[in-house]
């Protein structure tokens, strides 16, 4: 991984090397962004860079030795601990970031910008509690006890440090305090909240920005996207680069045409189309109902903003416009807030198994009293 | 390339007088070696990064230096153990086994265990018995950021040392060392900042101030560049949304926020600066809480000027908002419209405010229309003294709602009626009965209709009247109500007014939508009143009697949240097991 590999983020690079350069590497740094930012990432390419035998103003060469090596993730100074849990082929005290080394550097190789579940599904996990273990931080002390081999920096990246046990992230803190020369520490959270604080206190935290929607309008149209479905994507995507993918690469029915015409239909009072709608709606994909959902939100959102008369706080396409500009005739900002909710709820009932048919006939029938002012308030 | 020390490490205190902000244990711990009287077992503990380990090392040291042996001998009768990370039995015996044999030099041998909560209860098991009958050259040092997890046969053989957090003043002082021997120069109110982000621990402070030499150019800290590698949103951007929050401007709000957030800040992040600032807000409305703000003093006289157009109930409900908002996050699935109706709700909350406050001459200001979910008055002792009431008249001066005052009039038909979108003009009307800004906006409109009504009635009636005439009146309104069969409007005008001279009526009610019946109610109520003895004088106060122990916990939401301040850590266990309040 190097530097240009990653979509926009400038800024944050740019900082990144001049540290380096500045001889500003602190013995233990914590790579802190959200789901679907660039934070591993960058975290891989600052150690391509720390590692770099020629290393240019802007990037690692990408060509000498140790580049290659880090270019496949097989640099020896380089250690990778995260969260595993055992499968159908690995149970006990093989539980260990070392026996799923390979499953590791496709991931990271492929998909650096995903999440625990996305990880769990390359290695096998199959739904289990994942985590860092007690054996893992006595790993880490062990393998710091080896002298580098390349003669440069030691490194531990540790991916998600929020999934260390309290034994384990107990147990590296002398280490992540008072290391042995040369030694680095890359943690990489997306959820410092949930460190502990004497982890905190010991690592120099580096923030991590979310992509922009440009930034991942522009990299999705890079990868073959046409420029409506990408911003459209981007849009929906709330700065997290997987789900941005992930969404332009759905080929069902746009949830953004479903979720119109559904509220028509809300607003129709049409109870028999309700039913069927339920019907049809509980045999769509699981994704696709999500990113009706999803979809849903984002048009109340630019409803909602449409009341405060601020063109410039939406991105939409024309078409699209012209159906909110109609939609917040009917929806008032105090019936907003009520609908969210309503979505919100029926979308995270979906998630938890519950019927889909009963829950999206009963939302549709709720929405359509809201939108025809009938209901006071949100039934609980 | 030469290795880079991080501050932390590189200006770790090697004597008892450099120590920062723990002057209690230092002077303590340095009597107790002078007269000879050091226990063999010491426990520090404290916060991290306050300078437990340090303090440690350092004792070690200057017990041993007393013997004026040399530094090697030093290191050999200085043993650290990680209990961490070495926490079983056999660790544990390892100790025990080297302290059978007495020092080769010196005259002391010195244990440190640091994180000594982790031993595992069958190693503390074993490590009693030394510690209750040490050997006289043993000296054992425990450090633990967590006393409540050392059990308690152990805490009693050991004298305690409890390390406090590190002053702000502290620790700018520090910083600003720091920085000269670093070559560094450091704006003070970065150094500031630094020292209140790092809450207490002087490590993370050292830990900050690196990681913005790291990122500065030029060896420069300052404050731009502060906030920005902490992450930390300028106090500029409070100020401003709080003061569009009070002109009721909800479109510069929201572009504000999408301001910050374009600088790479997110929601969440956000909501929870807004929260802050709310409540610095509050603490400045009292002169004697005002010191409780940690922050420099020019950001302190920003705040004492907005605190100023702030009242107590704003804040409190717009915290109660931004709290709720907070709570629903993590499982909201577009974060972005979530934050922006939080804004959007607290937006509307001046003119829902200056309305409970009614007239004047009221000293509680009633919180009923709070645009929040069934959980109107945020359980607070402060319905006294809540402000003064010309305050929210000069702010809806400035900035009512523009949209909604012009709506049609708040009858109670038309509140009711549930219409098709009006299309005649760009305005929203009161189309359906919503509990919260619907409630709020009907009650906007009824205050302008209100205002009318009293300057289009010039020749204003005065006919003196009792006040035994004026109750008879009221309870004949009420029949009224009940021969229309409105059981409930009924039921909360049975209740008996006070009367005050010379010509108001007060009512006592208990819940937030009792005082929207009245409120309600008073369109009807105030002109039959005022026909019948003649007289256009007469008010009427609606009062929300606050109980306790019924504003304290409602919603399962607020359950959930009490417990959440309680144990914090089940606020994690719900994100991590997506758990739902709610039964
Ligand atoms: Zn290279």
């Amino acid at each position: 991984m190097q530097f240009e590999d990653i979509p926009g983020l400038q800024e944050v690079k740019q900082g990144l090397i001049d540290a380096i350069q500045k001889g500003h590497v602190a013995h233990a740094q914590l790579f802190s962004g959200p789901e679907g930012s660039a934070n591993l990432a960058l975290a891989l390419a600052f150690i391509s860079y720390l590692n770099c035998e020629n290393p240019g103003t802007t990037d690692s060469c990408g060509t000498c030795a140790s580049c290659q090596k880090n270019q496949k993730f097989i640099h020896p100074d380089v250690h990778f601990v995260f969260p595993v849990s055992s499968t159908t082929k690995v149970s006990g005290k093989e539980v260990v970031s070392n026996s799923f080394l390979k499953e590791w550097r496709t991931f990271i190789e492929k998909d650096p910008y995903g999440n625990l579940s996305d990880w769990s599904l390359v290695f096998g996990g199959e739904n289990k509690q994942l985590n860092i273990s007690k054996g893992e931080s006595r790993s880490i002390i062990q393998k710091l006890s080896l002298k580098a081999f390349e003669g440069g920096y030691k490194t531990i990246l540790i991916w998600m440090p929020e999934y260390m046990n309290a034994s384990a992230a107990n147990g590296i803190l002398k280490v992540l305090e008072e290391p042995s020369d040369r030694t680095l520490f890359l943690l990489v959270t997306q959820d410092q909240e949930r460190l502990l604080g004497t982890i905190l206190s010991r690592s120099q935290k580096v923030f991590i920005r979310a992509f922009s929607q440009e930034e991942i309008t522009t990299e999705l149209q890079k990868e073959g996207v046409e420029e409506v479905r990408a911003s459209h994507s981007a849009r929906l995507s709330e700065g997290n680069l997987k789900l941005a993918r992930r969404l332009a690469g759905e080929v069902e029915e746009d949830g953004a045409t479903l979720f119109k015409d559904w509220m028509r239909l809300c607003y129709s009072e049409d109870y028999g189309q309700m039913v069927q709608w339920a019907d049809e709606f509980h045999k769509m994909p699981k994704i696709s109902q999500q990113s009706f959902f999803r979809f849903g939100l984002t048009l109340l959102r630019e409803t909602l903003i449409s009341h405060y008369g601020d063109s410039h706080l939406i991105k939409m396409p024309e078409e699209e416009k012209e159906f909110v500009r109609n939609f917040s005739q009917v929806v008032t900002p105090e019936k907003i807030e009520p609908l969210t909710s309503l979505v919100e709820e029926a979308s995270y009932h979906m998630t938890r198994n519950a019927s889909t048919k009963m829950v999206f006939l009963d939302l549709s029938i709720t929405v359509s009293r809201l939108l025809k002012g009938k209901l006071n308030g949100i039934p609980h | 390339m030469e290795q880079f020390v991080v501050s932390a490490r590189k200006y770790r205190p090697a004597s008892f007088d450099s120590v920062i902000g723990q002057d209690h244990i230092t002077k303590t711990l340095q009597n107790a070696i002078e007269k000879n009287q050091l226990a063999q077992a010491l426990l520090f503990c404290g916060p991290r990064g306050v300078g437990k380990t340090t303090c440690a090392r350092i004792l070690a040291h200057t017990i041993n230096e007393f013997d004026q042996t040399q530094k090697l001998a030093q290191s050999m009768n200085i043993y650290e153990l990680d209990a961490a990370s070495n926490n079983s039995v056999d660790d544990i015996r390892n100790l025990i086994d080297q302290v059978r044999y007495p020092p080769q030099y010196g005259k002391y041998k010195v244990y440190i265990i640091d994180e000594v909560h982790m031993l595992s209860n069958a190693a503390f098991n074993a490590f009693l018995k030394t510690l209750e009958e040490p050997p006289s050259y043993a000296i054992f040092i425990l450090a633990t950021t967590e006393k409540h997890k050392v059990i308690p046969t152990i805490l009693s053989r050991c004298q305690i040392y409890d390390f406090n957090r590190i002053g702000i003043v502290d620790m700018v002082e520090h910083l600003k060392f720091v920085a000269k021997e670093e070559g560094v120069t450091a704006e003070e109110e970065a150094l500031h900042l630094i020292a209140q982000k790092a809450d207490g621990a002087l490590r993370d402070a050292l830990s900050f101030f690196d990681m913005i030499v790291t990122f500065a150019s030029d060896n420069q800290v300052t404050l731009e560049a502060t906030l920005h590698n902490l992450h930390v949103l300028d106090y500029d951007y409070y100020f401003k949304i709080t003061e569009y929050l009070l002109q009721e401007n909800t479109s510069d709000t929201l572009l504000t926020l999408d301001e910050i957030l374009a600088k790479g800040f997110d929601n969440h992040n956000f909501i929870n600066g807004l929260s802050e600032h709310f409540r610095n807000l509050l603490v400045c409305q009292d002169a004697a809480t005002v010191q409780l703000m940690e922050v420099s003093d020019s950001v302190k006289q920003r705040y004492l000027q907005q605190c100023q157009q702030t009242s107590k109930s704003f804040l409190l409900t717009a915290l109660n908002i931004a709290n709720q908002c907070d709570l629903g996050y993590k499982s909201s699935k577009n974060s972005r419209l979530h934050v922006e109706i939080a804004l959007m709700k607290i937006a509307h909350l001046p003119s829902a405010i200056q309305l409970a406050a009614g007239e004047p001459k009221k000293k509680t200001k009633i919180p009923d229309t709070l645009p929040v979910e069934p959980v109107p008055v945020p359980p607070t002792p402060t319905t006294s003294n809540l402000e003064s009431d010309s305050q929210p008249a000069t702010l809806s001066s400035t900035g009512s709602p523009k949209q909604d005052v012009v709506a049609s009039p708040p009858t109670a038909e038309e509140v009711h009626v549930a219409s098709a979108p009006s299309k005649e003009n760009g305005h929203q009307r009161a189309t359906s009965k919503l509990p919260d800004l619907q409630a709020l906006k009907s009650k906007v409109a009824g205050t302008s209709i209100e205002a009318k009504e009293e300057t289009s009635h010039k020749p204003s009636r005065n006919e003196a009247f009792t006040q035994e005439d004026l109750m008879k009146y009221w309870k004949e309104f009420a029949e009224t109500r009940r021969e229309a069969g409105k059981q409930q409007e009924y039921l909360v005008l049975s209740q008996k007014p006070e009367f005050k001279e010379p010509d108001t009526l007060k009512i006592k009610l208990n819940s937030a939508v009792q005082i929207d019946t009245v409120d309600y109610l008073k369109s009807d109520l105030m002109p039959f009143l005022r026909d019948k003895v003649q007289n256009d004088g007469i008010k009427l106060e609606a009062e929300l009697e606050i109980d306790e122990t019924k504003a304290l916990i409602y919603t399962p939401a607020e359950k959930f949240q009490y417990l959440v301040e309680k144990h914090p850590p089940l606020k994690t266990l719900q994100e991590r097991l997506g758990l739902d309040p709610d039964f």
